[in-house]
């Protein structure tokens, strides 16, 4: 008898420990304790599972615009409006047939979507974090309030200067982004996105990492016109060959370490091409003339990036 | 051809008065008709005027299609020394709306002159001191501007979602702007 009294308190501290063991991965989830690559994973797919629409900002150096947004899904497909609240209006409209730009001094810019096109697929691909971690240190940062509501900060470093990093607010009810830094090597922001308000209808529940999704396999062959090393971590995720307006071909690659990404445009020369280096916010662009052909780089990558690429390429006559 | 009903939401969208579920229509709307997006063109152009904000990238379209009118002309017909009569009416038009819409600049930013009056000056910045550094892409060249605006577009289309979030993306695209 009294074995079984002084038992019972063991057994009940065992039987405790077991259940809150057991128990572990739910109460991390409950107190929203999930790892940072939790945490991005959960980002991409609230971004393909919630709407939303509010209003956001946007900043890189001195410039600060405010943006309103809506995200909607229809049938499966993601889609986007934007609309300048500040300024002169631009407008963006993303949807199943592509994307419109209405900017203010230009005819508006469409982008048809090729169907099947191999580029569509990148939407789905999952985050690779083995190969991330070479190039990024990912890590929590503590929480913070953003728009009135919770979110929990995840640090993506870059670990060298051929990419920027990303500091992520993530809402910590639905998953979505609601302030975004792009970092600098020294972790200074250079370009910060961030919502004032939002309206969120759905929530991803579940943290849990999923099994990989068939992600496509970065393209093997190289370009013959694309020589030497590329930039550390950096891939051909997809080759395409784009019809210009009179006709003529355009070759792209697209180019990821996983999450930074750039494209590389080869084609015969033509008016209103890029000779030299140019920026747009974080993006960069760099240009000119090889052999025959003009190659213009187009990403958000640091400036040498883009640079190093374009003395990458060698074509007849160059 | 439009209606009146898609005019009036690319005018509000113009206006900056258009609801977030409207937007979508007119930004769709604009996509399909070239009636429409040469009145948004026409509507910024004189909305600018008013507001007393730098214009002088109205030069941007009509450079393109002046670019576009010659470039479709086959070089056979340029090499006999005399311009042939079909290069003449495109040529034409697009000086023609150029000349528009220069005059219709100064009409509009002429009751704002400084000089006019005595209250603080609130009007236009004169076109010689627009800085060409805060342009798009820190080109003075429109037709550079807008082919670095389509290679962008056509690849963040391509990425968006590769660990980026979403409308990040597209921030820089649509949130950049000239300040006056």
């Amino acid at each position: 008898m009294s074995n079984r009294l002084s038992r019972g308190p063991q057994a009940l501290g065992f039987g405790s420990l077991s259940l809150a063991l057991a128990l572990w991965p739910c109460m991390l989830a409950a107190q929203g304790d999930h790892s940072p690559q939790q945490l991005l994973e959960r980002m991409n797919r609230a971004l393909e599972q919630v709407e939303f629409n509010g209003t956001l900002v946007y900043l890189h150096g001195q410039e600060l615009a405010a943006l309103r947004v809506t995200h909607r899904i229809q049938d499966g497909n993601t889609g986007e409006s934007m609309l300048s609240l500040t300024g002169p209006v631009r407008a963006l409209s993303r949807h199943a047939d592509g994307v419109t730009c209405t900017l203010p001094d230009a005819a508006p810019l469409l982008v048809h979507k090729a169907h099947g096109r191999r580029g569509s697929m990148l939407r789905k691909v999952p985050l690779d974090f083995a190969r991330l971690s070479r190039h990024y240190s990912i890590g929590r940062l503590g929480r913070f309030r953003v728009a009135g509501r919770h979110t929990d900060v995840v640090n993506v470093l870059a670990k060298d200067g051929f990419r920027y990093g990303y500091r992520f607010y993530l809402d910590q009810s639905s998953g979505l982004p609601l302030k975004v830094d792009l970092l600098a090597e020294d972790e200074s922001p250079i370009q910060q996105i961030m919502f004032t308000e939002i309206a969120i209808e759905g929530q991803v529940e579940s943290p849990i990492l999923p099994a990989a999704r068939g992600a496509p396999a970065p393209v093997e062959a190289r370009p013959p016109w694309l020589t030497g090393r590329l930039p550390p971590g950096f891939r051909i995720l997809s080759e395409e060959v784009l019809a210009r307006e009179d006709g003529a071909h355009i070759h792209q690659l697209v180019l990821s370490d996983g999450l930074a990404s750039f494209s590389v445009y080869l084609e015969p020369p033509l008016d209103g091409a890029l000779h030299g280096e140019s920026r747009l916010g974080a993006v960069s662009a760099a240009g000119g003339r090889v052999g025959e052909h003009q190659v213009t780089v187009v990403g958000e990558v640091p400036p040498a990036t883009a640079r190093r690429v374009l003395g990458l390429v060698d074509t007849p006559g160059g | 051809m439009s209606t009146e009903q898609q005019r009036q939401r690319v005018s509000a969208l113009v206006d900056g008065e258009v609801g977030r579920f409207e937007a979508a229509a007119a930004i769709n709307d604009l996509m399909r008709s070239r009636e429409l997006a040469d009145c948004w063109e026409r509507w910024h152009l004189i909305g600018r005027a008013l507001r007393g904000e730098p214009n002088n990238r109205a030069a941007r379209a009509t450079a393109a299609r002046v670019r576009a009118a010659i470039a479709a002309q086959p070089s056979g017909e340029r090499t006999d020394g005399r311009r042939p009569k079909g290069l003449w009416r495109p040529l034409g038009s697009a000086i023609a709306a150029l000349l528009l819409v220069l005059g219709l600049a100064v009409m509009l930013t002429r009751p704002w002159d400084p000089a006019g009056g005595g209250l603080p000056y609130l009007g236009p910045m004169p076109l010689a001191r627009a800085q060409p550094a805060a342009e798009r892409w820190q080109q003075s060249d429109p037709a550079v501007r807008a082919r670095l605006d389509r290679l962008l577009v056509n690849h963040q289309e391509q990425v968006a979602g590769l660990g980026s979030p979403g409308v990040a993306t597209y921030a820089a695209v649509i949130g950049y702007q000239r300040l006056p």
